[in-house]
C-alpha cells in the first residue's frame, strides 16, 4: 500500500515566556516519524501533554515543524507557502475535537457543507447543492430538507460531529485528521461516529490520522496504534498484537486503566502506576518514562534514550526491556 | 434507616419551549457506606437531580417537591438557611462537573480547601488550616500543595483537591458529577481508586453521577439507570451489569467498547426525547428494539424482579 | 432571524422599550424637519436678521405667563394676503384686512409695526389707512400711507414694496404721534404736549388713563380689532401682504434669543443634525475600527504592529489643537468636525476588537477553517466578524451620544459650524452673550436638556442591547 502521509522526524517545540526574561522551550513533539498507508487508519493513543494533537497538526500543516519532513503524496510539503498549500488542502481535512467550537454558529448546515466547495470554487450553484444533498445522505442526516436549515445549537453532539464529519468530507480528501473526534459525545452515542468514519474509509480507501486518549477507542477503530509519551513514539503495532502483547509497560500501563463493567471491581483497586507525566519543559533524562516505569532498570534507562526497535514482527518499541 | 431516602423527587423547568421535567418523580435509597452509581446520557436529569438534592436551584422553578429524607430529616420542609446551615456540606457534599475550573485563581490551595470550615462559628483559623493539610495528605497530594495557587496544578491534582475540600466537613454523602471527565484515563484511574480508599476507610456514601457506565461500575454497589427524567433500571451492581432487563440499559453496556472482546461496541441509533413534548407511552419506544405496542401507548409502571432489582419496562409487565 | 430576534430581546426590557420609544420621538421630528424645513435654513433663515426684525429679543416662551402674576404681552405677528371685504365703487375698491385681538395682558405692548409688501398699482397709486377699534367704543385712525407714485422713467404697472418691503415703526413715527395726541384731546379731553407723548404711543393706544393727569394710562383689557383700509384705484391693483406686529415680552413656544430667534424652530433643527452627526460619526468610527482590529488581531506580525503604533500616534496627538488649527487653514465647516472626530475615534475600536480577535485566532473554529483552506480574508469577514458583530453593534449605539456631546462642545467652544444651528450652538450663543448670567433660562436649559435626553436614548438603546451581546443576561 502506497505511503500517503510521512512524518519524518518531526521536532516541534514552542518558547513560552516566563517572566521578564526568561523563556522556556516546550518541547512538544521531540523527533517523531510516522507514515499513515492509503486507506489504512493509524491510531494515535496518548495523554495530555503527550503531544498527539501537535502531531496531528503538523500532519495537516496546521503549524509548521520546527524539525523534519511532511511528505504528503511523495511532495515535501514542509515549507510549502499557502499558494501551493492550496492543493493539499483540497485532499487532506480535518475533523476536530468540539464540534461545537469547531462549526461557525451563525452558518446553518447547508452553509457549513457548502463552505468548502466555495472556498476551492468548486461546481456551480446548482452542483454544490447536489453535493451538499449527497453528504447530508452520506452522514445519515437525512430528511435532508430538514436539517438543511438547521444550526448548530439544535442539533445533539453525535448529530454536529456529523455535520463535521460531513464537512471534512464534501471535498473527496484522501487524508482525514480526526482528533479526539468522539471525547465529547455521550458514551453511547460515540460508536455511531466511529461506524460513520469508519464505512467511508471503507467505501472510498481514505486514510485516517485517530487521535486520542481512550485506547478502547482506538481498538476497534485503528489497524494500527502508535502510542505518544511525552513527545516521543513509545510503541507501535497493528491494533490486535498490541492490545494483546503490549511490549512498553506504558502501554500496558494504559491498557490497565481502562474501566470495565465488571461489578467485582469495586472490591479491588485498579493496577495504576502513580505519579503523573511530567510538564513538557522538564523532559526526564534518558527514558522519558523511567520516573515512573515499575520495569525501572537503574543506570540504564535513566541514562540515554532507548532507541526505536522491532521487538517482534512489525511490532516496534523504544525500550530496554526488549534489547 | 436509610441515609438518604428519595421518594417521587421532581423537579420541573419552566422554560421558553415549555415546561421540562427533568426530575420526574424519582425514587431511591442510599445507605450508609453504599455507593449509587446514577448513569444515563447527558440531558437524562442526573445533574438535576444532584442540585436539587443539595438545593442549588435556578430562578425557573416550575416544580419542586417530594420527599427528601436525609437521616430521617425531610430536607424539602427545612428553609433555605437551614438547609444552608445544617445540611449543605456538611451532611451532603457535592463534587460538581467541570470542577477544575472552579477554583478561584487568586487564592492559595490550602486556603480554599479550609474555607468551609472557617465559615463555621468557633473555629479557629489555625485549626481550620490543620485540618485542610490533613485532608490534603489524604487525598495524597504532597503537602507543599497547601500553598500553591490552582494554576500550578495539574487537573488530577485539581480534582484532588476539589475532592479535600468536599470532606472537610466530614460529610456522610458526597455527591460526585461526572468527576472525571476531564482526566485522562490513568488519571482516572487513580482517582477511582482514591475514592474506593475514602469510601472504605471514610464508609462514605457516594452517590456517583456518569454517562459511563464503566466507570459507574468501577466502584458502584447499586446502579440507576435514568432516562428522559424517569428511573428505567435499578438494582445492584451484579443484577444489572450481568442480567440487565431494560433494552437501554442493554444498549448501554454493548455501547461500551471492550479491549480485550472482539466484538464492535454498539450504539443507540436516535435521540432522547423532547422533555417539552414527551410522548403518551414509554419514553424510550421511538428507539427501542424490543418495543411492543403496548410501549406506544401506556407509560410502563416499575416491575421488581426481586427484592432489589427494578425495571420500568412493559417486558416485564406480568411481575408485580 | 437574528434581526426579529434583537428586536425582540430590546423590547422584552423596560431599558428597552423607553430608549427604543424615545429613538422614534427623535427619528420622528427629524423626519418632520427633513420635509418641511429648507435646506438652507441656516444661511437664509437662522441666521438672517431680516426675518427676526419684528421678534423680541432675550423673550420668555409665552406659556411662561402662567407662572408670573404679571400677564406680559405675547408678541403676535398679524398677517393677511387677502381682504377680508372688499366693498367696490365706481372709482375706487376698497379692501379691507381686519386682525381681531383679545388683549388680556398686564401691560401695554413694547411696539407695535405695520409692514407692507408687494404692492402693483396699474394707475393711481393706492392709499393704505390703519385704525384700531378698541373694546370701549373708540376708534383711532393711526397711520394713513400713499404709496408712491411712479418715478421719472418707471412705466406701469408699478411695483412697490418688494425685495424691501415698507416697515413703519408705529410706536416711534411722528404721524402717529400726531394722531394720537388729536385723539387723547378729541376721547378724553386732556391735553398732553407732544414732548410727553413721545413713548407712550401703545400705551395710550391700548389704554385709558387714570387719574386726572394724563401721565397714567391703564390697560384696558378687552376686544381690539385692528383695520388696514385699502383704496384701489385699478380693478388689477394687488398687495401681497398686510403685517400688524403687537411687539410682546413673550413669544412662542420656546422664547427668542439676543437676535430675536425663535428658539424653538432652531431647536428643532438641530434634532437631525444631531442624530446625523451622531450616528454617522459613530458608525464610521466603529466600522474603521472594527475592520482595523480585525486585520491587526489576525494578521499579526508587521501589520499588527504598523496598525497598533499608527494607533499610537494617533492617540497621543491631542485633538482640540489640532481642530482649532485646521478650522483655522479651511474654516469653521461641519464635515471637517465630523471628519476629525471619525478620524481621531476609531483607534480606540481598534484596540478592543484586535484584543477580541486575538482570543479567536486560536480557536478551534479558525483552525477547522484553516483546515478546510480557507483564505485569511474569508476567516476574518465571513467567520470572525459575525462573532464580534454584535459587540461592533452594541459600540456603534454607544459610541453616538459621545458623538453628540463631542460636537456640542466644540460648538461650546466656538469651533462649530455657524451655519448650522445645532444645540451647542445654541448654548454657545446662550454663554457668550450672558445669558446665563442674565437668567434667561429658556434658552439655555432646553439645549442642554435636549443634549442629555439624546445621549440617554443611546445610552439606554445600549442597556437594552446587552441581552443580545450577552446571551446568559436573557430572560
Amino acid at each position: 500500500m502506497k505511503e500517503l502521509v510521512i512524518l519524518e522526524q518531526i521536532k516541534m517545540y514552542f518558547q513560552v515566556r516566563k517572566g521578564l526574561f526568561r523563556s522556556l522551550i516546550v518541547r512538544a513533539v521531540d523527533g517523531v516519524s510516522l507514515t499513515v498507508k492509503q486507506g489504512e487508519t493509524l491510531g494515535i493513543v496518548g495523554e495530555s501533554g503527550s503531544g498527539k494533537t501537535t502531531l496531528g497538526r503538523v500532519s495537516l500543516r496546521l503549524i509548521t515543524p520546527t524539525a523534519g519532513h511532511l511528505v504528503f503524496d511523495g511532495e515535501d510539503i514542509t515549507l510549502a507557502d499557502d499558494a501551493k498549500l492550496k492543493g493539499f488542502r483540497r485532499r487532506a481535512q480535518g475533523i476536530f475535537q468540539d464540534p461545537f467550537s469547531s462549526i461557525d454558529p451563525f452558518m446553518n448546515v447547508y452553509q457549513i457543507l457548502e463552505e468548502p466547495l466555495l472556498i476551492h470554487g468548486i461546481g456551480d450553484r446548482e452542483e454544490r447543492k447536489g453535493l451538499v444533498y449527497e453528504t447530508l445522505e452520506e452522514i445519515k442526516l437525512t430528511p435532508a430538507q430538514e436539517f438543511m436549515t438547521k444550526y448548530v445549537h439544535m442539533l445533539s453532539g453525535g448529530q454536529r460531529q456529523r455535520v463535521a464529519i460531513g464537512r471534512a468530507l464534501i471535498l473527496r480528501p484522501d487524508y482525514i485528521l480526526a482528533d479526539e473526534p468522539v471525547s465529547m459525545i455521550d458514551a453511547s452515542s460515540r460508536a455511531e461516529v466511529l461506524y460513520l468514519a469508519r464505512e467511508l474509509q471503507e467505501r472510498r480507501g481514505m486514510s485516517f490520522l485517530y487521535i486520542t486518549h481512550d485506547i478502547a477507542t482506538a481498538r476497534h477503530f485503528s489497524h494500527r496504534i502508535a502510542v505518544m509519551y511525552l513527545g516521543k513514539i513509545v510503541e507501535l503495532a497493528p491494533t490486535s498484537k498490541l492490545i494483546a502483547q503490549p511490549c512498553h509497560p506504558y502501554t500496558q500501563a494504559l491498557i490497565d486503566a481502562v474501566p470495565t463493567p465488571d461489578p467485582t471491581n469495586r472490591f479491588k483497586e485498579r493496577r495504576v502506576i502513580l505519579g503523573e507525566p511530567p510538564s513538557p519543559v522538564q523532559v526526564p533524562t534518558g527514558c522519558r518514562f523511567h520516573p515512573r516505569c515499575p520495569s525501572f532498570m537503574p543506570g540504564k534507562c535513566e541514562v540515554t534514550e532507548p532507541p526505536m526497535i522491532e521487538a517482534r514482527e512489525s511490532h516496534y518499541t523504544a525500550c530496554y526491556l526488549y534489547s | 434507616m436509610a441515609l438518604l431516602n428519595i421518594s417521587n423527587l421532581r423537579l420541573y423547568y419552566r422554560t421558553l419551549e415549555g415546561i421540562v421535567p427533568a426530575v420526574d418523580s424519582v425514587s431511591f435509597t442510599i445507605e450508609e457506606g453504599e455507593a449509587l452509581g446514577l448513569v444515563g446520557e447527558s440531558g437524562a436529569g442526573k445533574s438535576s437531580l444532584a442540585l436539587a438534592l443539595v438545593r442549588i436551584l435556578p430562578r425557573n422553578i416550575a416544580a419542586y417537591d417530594g420527599l427528601v429524607e436525609f437521616e430521617g430529616v425531610n430536607c424539602l420542609t427545612l428553609n433555605d438557611e437551614e438547609f444552608r446551615k445544617r445540611i449543605r456540606w456538611q451532611k451532603i457534599a457535592m463534587v460538581f462537573q467541570g470542577a477544575l475550573e472552579s477554583l478561584n485563581p487568586v487564592i492559595k490551595v490550602g486556603h480554599q480547601v479550609a474555607e468551609p470550615l472557617l465559615l463555621k462559628p468557633g473555629i479557629v483559623r489555625q485549626q481550620a488550616y490543620a485540618t485542610a493539610q490533613r485532608l490534603l495528605e489524604v487525598v495524597l497530594l504532597p503537602p507543599e500543595v497547601f500553598h500553591r495557587y490552582p494554576h500550578e496544578l495539574s487537573g488530577g491534582m485539581k480534582q484532588r483537591a476539589m475532592i479535600a475540600m468536599s470532606l472537610i466537613l466530614s460529610p456522610k454523602l458526597l455527591i460526585l458529577d461526572e468527576p472525571t471527565s476531564a482526566l485522562d484515563v490513568m488519571i482516572q484511574a487513580q482517582i477511582m481508586n482514591l475514592l474506593k480508599r475514602l469510601k472504605r476507610e471514610l464508609g462514605l456514601s457516594i452517590l456517583f453521577i456518569s454517562h459511563d457506565l464503566a466507570l459507574a461500575s468501577d466502584i458502584c454497589d447499586t446502579i440507576v439507570v435514568m432516562y428522559a427524567g424517569e428511573i428505567i433500571e435499578k438494582g445492584t451492581a451484579e443484577e444489572v451489569l450481568t442480567e440487565p432487563g431494560h433494552p437501554y440499559t442493554q444498549k448501554l453496556l454493548a455501547s461500551i467498547p471492550k479491549l480485550r472482546a472482539e466484538a464492535i461496541p454498539e450504539f443507540i441509533p436516535g435521540a432522547p426525547p423532547d422533555m417539552t413534548h414527551l410522548p403518551q407511552g414509554c419514553r424510550f419506544y421511538p428507539r427501542c428494539p424490543q418495543a411492543l405496542e403496548q410501549c406506544r401507548r401506556e407509560h410502563p409502571f416499575p416491575f421488581s424482579l426481586n427484592l432489589r432489582h427494578e425495571v420500568r419496562c412493559w417486558l416485564f409487565g406480568d411481575q408485580k | 432571524m437574528r434581526l426579529r430576534e434583537t428586536i425582540k430581546i430590546l423590547l422584552s426590557s423596560v431599558t428597552g422599550k423607553i430608549g427604543v420609544g424615545l429613538f422614534l420621538s427623535l427619528v420622528i421630528v427629524s423626519i418632520y424637519v427633513v420635509i418641511s424645513y429648507p435646506l438652507d435654513f441656516g444661511t437664509r433663515i437662522w441666521n438672517n436678521p431680516v426675518v427676526w426684525a419684528d421678534n423680541p429679543k432675550n423673550a420668555p416662551p409665552a406659556w411662561s405667563n402662567a407662572f408670573t402674576d404679571i400677564k406680559r404681552v405675547e408678541h403676535t405677528i398679524f398677517r393677511a394676503t387677502e381682504p377680508i371685504e372688499v366693498i367696490p365703487a365706481t372709482e375706487v375698491n376698497t379692501q379691507l384686512y381686519t386682525f381681531n385681538l383679545n388683549y388680556q395682558f398686564d401691560e401695554p405692548p413694547t411696539f407695535t409695526s405695520f409692514t407692507l409688501r408687494n404692492i402693483k398699482y396699474y394707475s393711481r397709486p393706492p392709499i393704505i389707512t390703519l385704525s384700531l377699534a378698541r373694546p370701549d367704543g373708540k376708534e383711532i385712525l393711526l397711520y394713513r400711507h400713499v404709496v408712491r407714485g411712479p418715478d421719472p422713467g418707471e412705466s406701469l404697472p408699478v411695483s412697490r414694496y418688494v425685495e424691501s418691503p415698507l416697515r413703519v415703526y408705529l410706536s416711534g413715527d411722528n404721524t402717529v404721534l400726531w394722531n394720537v395726541a388729536d385723539f387723547v384731546r378729541r376721547e378724553f379731553k386732556l391735553d398732553v404736549p407732544l414732548s410727553e407723548l413721545r413713548g407712550m404711543v401703545d400705551r395710550i393706544i391700548f389704554g385709558v388713563p387714570a387719574g386726572g393727569n394724563g401721565q397714567d394710562f391703564e390697560v384696558l383689557r378687552g376686544n381690539y380689532t385692528i383695520t388696514a383700509s385699502a383704496q384701489l384705484y385699478h380693478p388689477k391693483d394687488s398687495i401681497g401682504e398686510i403685517i400688524f406686529v403687537l411687539g410682546g415680552s413673550v413669544y412662542g413656544m420656546m422664547g427668542t434669543d439676543a437676535l430675536g430667534r425663535d428658539l424653538a424652530t432652531g431647536l428643532v433643527f438641530g434634532c437631525p443634525v444631531a442624530l446625523l452627526i451622531g450616528l454617522v460619526t459613530a458608525i464610521l468610527t466603529t466600522t474603521i475600527g472594527a475592520f482595523m482590529g480585525i486585520l491587526s488581531g489576525y494578521k499579526g506580525g508587521r501589520t499588527d504592529t504598523l496598525i497598533q503604533r499608527f494607533c499610537d500616534i494617533l492617540a497621543n496627538i491631542p485633538l482640540l489643537p489640532i481642530l482649532i488649527f485646521l478650522i483655522f487653514i479651511f474654516g469653521q465647516k461641519l464635515g471637517l468636525v465630523i471628519l476629525i472626530l471619525i478620524a481621531f475615534g476609531w483607534p480606540g475600536m481598534t484596540i478592543l476588537i484586535r484584543s477580541m480577535v486575538l482570543q479567536y485566532r486560536t480557536s478551534q473554529l479558525v483552525e477547522a477553517t484553516r483546515a478546510l483552506g480557507a483564505s485569511p480574508w474569508r476567516i476574518m469577514f465571513r467567520h470572525i466578524f459575525f462573532q464580534i458583530a454584535p459587540f461592533v453593534l452594541a459600540q456603534m449605539i454607544f459610541f453616538t451620544p459621545a458623538a453628540i456631546l463631542a460636537e456640542a462642545g466644540l460648538s461650546f467652544l466656538g469651533l462649530g459650524d455657524p451655519s448650522i444651528p445645532t444645540w451647542g450652538q445654541i448654548l454657545e450663543h446662550g454663554f457668550r452673550t450672558g445669558a446665563v448670567y442674565a437668567g434667561y433660562w429658556w434658552w439655555v436649559l432646553p439645549p442642554g436638556l435636549l443634549i442629555v435626553l439624546a445621549a440617554t436614548t443611546f445610552v439606554l438603546l445600549t442597556l437594552g442591547m446587552e441581552p443580545v451581546v450577552n446571551p446568559r443576561l436573557r430572560q
